[in-house]
């Protein structure tokens, strides 16, 4: 009887330590994690601060196209010690793209890197100019701006280019329809213009019509469906931009005319690679937007440093067919 | 001795700071968190009074070209200075995320102090055209001033929801410890109440069943045990030894009344024979002197020793008296036995000066010499001998009593020298004078002295037997 009241003393004993050393240990355990987590408001001032802040404004921000000049223009910008804000309108807007050159001019920012887009540009450019900001235009250019200089594609010389490629691709008579990306942008009326006039010495070659698809890859297959339907006859496509190659594709996809339909697309996005492969696009004239966006990096600092920069720097073309893509040569 | 007050305070004082320090921490947390928030809210804060004080610059700059009153100037002018003053505060807001847009902003907001200074400028000179370019330009920065305003606050948002997120989190961490410090506190506090409790009804539950003992008159009971070191270890002690005292009190109670209780007897024994001790004495005297008067000395003489004998053997027993005494005694004995038995036996005695004076019970020597006598040497015809010595060393008296009668079996001997009462003595049947035995001597003996030691019997089937008593004295007495 007295053993088993001890007994259970025991137990009560054991019992209640047991507790108490537990929930000990755990409020120890929660404390220190506690103390561990850091939550503390980020007022450090150990970011690294560059000696040149330039502005980048794409014609839109999440186009692989714009993210490949972006990747060019960091790593220059890292190798000379700048820092790259990379800022425009999400979706292609002239009147954003502006308000965009306006913004850095206020924002007084060391060098401003635009696109040249349209003549509507030229005064926003001209305003970041006389406010002492100095403008380097990539991809197409502003040439009736003030610009300090551009780098990018000669976007005529890229027209003449392929057509020079489609002529020598098809070998016989041609009707040509043309998707064009925007029909006031400078650099997509350069590339027409020089396709125009490589054609217009060729009898056989005739360009049927002329759209644009407002960069847009719906826009441009439905712009290519349309154009079908209405000249049954076009054998051959040129999209004017990167979209537009895509769209086009989607389109004689639909109707079953891929196969039989000669496409020249511009640009050479990772899907456009993919379809050349496929054999639904045939032949792309592919830029090169790393070299322009590390060029016009190089250029502003240049200029930033009084040294001279010249004016026009033309980073070059290629033409992609299905037999260049074999091994991961981009 | 850990005091039960030295238990209460230490566990109080613990508790009260374990306690106390929990406050403490989610306090401290709090406080932390708080000021977290103000932190948050004073950067919104100044963000939007930044959008509103340029709304106001750009208000008042309006209102001066409208009302043309240096007033209206005065207060655009006032205006400009605060804004520009929260424009200085901004780069307090810079971190790793925003401190690009932050830099464009501040520098927004000096175009816009610069576009706004151009159109007063040129509307103090009378320049329309310029003036009102500027205004167009000054409105477009406002406007963009509110646009990066928004874009800031929308990163504020953003970069706070992690941190916020976190601060949750942590706060999540000591809610959920100060509830388990609350449990355990709960726990250890019923831990305490259950030990400490234990700790003083325990020893008092066994003091409580040592006392009902005492109180039955058990006094044999187990010490109680105090397993703590508090003042009921120091109460439990001194129960004990209260305990034992008790015990050995009543021990000594218990055998004093032993010792009456043998004396009663004695006495009751001898007031068997005694008939009337004074008319005895009277008739034995003039039978001394009437045989003194016819010239018969020897059986005057024998008649004293009777006299003597009687007197002292009839004398108050429970008073100690000497060893000198003892022995004349012995001597009367002597002398009236050897009247009796004449050649067939001698006597001897031997009395240490040094220890006459030595006290001792009466009725000591007398029984053993009477012992010896009769079972010793009475059927010897002849050559019978009892010798009767005393001597002294420090401190030590010892009384040997040797005779070379028959001896004695080892039974009879351990029997004698046991203490075990079992009924009259076997040797008190025989008729003799006093009738006391020597167990009665030993016993009586012990009680007086307290000791057990105090005599060996030797002896010897046909040799005879010596018997010596040990007894202490203090020297001066």
């Amino acid at each position: 009887m007295g053993e088993d009241r001890m007994r259970i003393r025991h137990w009560i004993y054991a019992g209640l330590a047991a507790i108490v050393v537990f929930t000990h240990f755990l409020s120890v355990y929660f404390a220190v994690q506690a103390f561990q987590s850091k939550a503390a408001l980020g007022s450090n001032h150990n970011f690294a601060s560059a000696t040149y802040h330039f502005v980048l404004i794409p014609e839109e921000m999440d186009n692989p196209y714009w993210q490949k000049i972006k990747k060019g223009a960091k790593a220059a910008a890292d190798e000379m010690d700048a820092v790259i804000e990379y800022s425009g309108p999400i979706q292609s807007d002239t009147k954003k793209h502006k308000q965009m050159i306006e913004k850095a001019t206020a924002s007084k920012v060391d060098g401003i890197i635009t696109q040249g887009l349209s003549k509507a540009t030229t005064p926003s450019i001209n305003k970041a100019i006389q406010h002492g900001i100095p403008v380097v235009t990539v991809d197409s250019d502003a040439p009736d701006s003030r610009r300090e200089a551009y780098v990018g594609t000669d976007n005529y010389a890229a027209g003449k280019k392929a057509a020079q490629t489609l002529i020598q691709d098809i070998d016989g008579p041609a009707n040509v329809g043309i998707i064009t990306g925007s029909r006031d942008a400078a650099n997509q009326k350069l590339r027409v213009q020089g396709f125009r006039d490589a054609v217009g010495d060729e009898a056989d070659i005739q360009i049927a019509a002329v759209k644009s698809s407002h960069i847009s890859k719906v826009r441009a297959a439905k712009t290519a469906y349309e154009m079908f339907l209405k000249h049954p006859d076009i054998n051959a496509y040129f999209g004017t931009s990167a979209l537009d190659g895509l769209g086009i594709s989607a389109a004689m996809q639909s109707v079953g005319q891929v196969e039989d339909t000669y496409i020249l697309a511009f640009d050479q996005l990772p899907q456009t690679s993919q379809l050349i492969k496929k054999g639904r696009i045939d032949a792309t004239i592919a830029q090169r937007p790393y070299e322009m966006g590390y060029q016009s990096v190089e250029k502003m600092v240049k200029q930033k440093q009084g040294e001279p920069v010249q004016k026009v720097t033309s980073t070059g073309i290629k033409v992609i067919h299905r037999s260049d893509l074999g091994r991961g040569d981009s | 001795m850990i005091r039960i007050r030295t238990k209460l305070l230490v566990f109080l004082i613990v508790l009260l700071i374990l306690l106390n320090g929990v406050a403490f921490l989610l306090y401290q947390s709090n406080q932390n968190a708080l000021g977290q928030y103000n932190q948050l809210l004073n950067r919104f804060f100044l963000l939007n009074e930044v959008s509103q004080k340029t709304d106001r610059v750009y208000e008042l700059l309006n209102t001066y070209l409208s009302e043309q009153t240096p007033k209206a100037y005065q207060k655009y002018l006032q205006e400009r200075k605060t804004l520009k003053k929260k424009q200085a505060q901004l780069s307090d807001l810079a971190n790793e995320n925003n401190h690009i847009t932050l830099e464009n902003y501040r520098h927004m907001i000096t175009s816009f102090l610069e576009e706004s200074a151009i159109v007063s400028g040129a509307f103090q000179n009378d320049n329309i055209n310029r003036y009102s370019e500027h205004l167009t330009e000054t409105e477009n920065i406002s406007q963009m001033i509110h646009n990066a305003t928004l874009t800031l606050l929308n990163g504020e948002l953003t970069n706070y929801h992690s941190l916020y997120q976190q601060m949750k989190q942590k706060n999540a961490y000591f809610h959920q410890m100060g509830v388990l410090v609350f449990i355990s506190t709960f726990f250890l506090c019923l831990l305490f109440a259950y030990w400490f409790s234990r700790g003083i009804t325990k020893p008092i539950g066994d003091l409580t069943a040592g006392a009902k003992e005492i109180s039955q008159g058990e006094l044999e009971g187990n010490d109680v045990q105090v397993a703590t070191k508090d003042e009921f270890r120091f109460l439990a002690h001194t129960f004990n030894d209260m305990r034992g005292n008790i015990r050995e009190m009543v021990t000594e109670v218990n055998e004093k009344a032993q010792q009456e209780q043998l004396l009663k007897e004695m006495e009751l024994k001898s007031l068997q024979s005694q008939i009337n001790p004074h008319f005895l004495f009277n008739i034995l005297n003039t039978i001394s002197k009437t045989a003194y008067l016819e010239e018969a000395e020897r059986t005057s003489d024998l008649i004293d020793s009777t006299a003597a004998l009687l007197r002292h053997n009839l004398s108050r027993l429970d008073q100690p008296t000497t060893l000198g005494r003892e022995m004349d005694v012995i001597r009367e004995y002597f002398f009236l036995q050897q009247a009796r038995f004449g050649e067939r036996v001698t006597f001897q005695t031997t009395l240490d000066d040094a220890c006459q004076a030595v006290a001792m019970p009466s009725m000591t020597l007398q029984p053993l010499v009477e012992n010896a006598f009769i079972h010793g040497i009475e059927s010897y015809e002849q050559g019978a001998r009892i010798d009767v010595r005393t001597a002294c060393e420090a401190g030590w008296v010892v009384v040997t009593v040797m005779d070379n009668g028959v001896g004695m079996d080892e039974e009879i001997r351990q029997d004698l020298l046991s203490l075990a009462d079992d009924g009259p003595d076997k040797a008190a049947s025989h008729g003799h004078a006093t009738g006391l035995g020597v167990k009665n001597v030993i016993k009586r003996l012990q009680l007086f002295y307290q000791r057990d030691d105090l005599v060996t019997i030797d002896s010897e089937l046909g040799k005879g037997t010596v018997v010596t008593l040990r007894l202490p004295f203090q020297q001066g007495e």
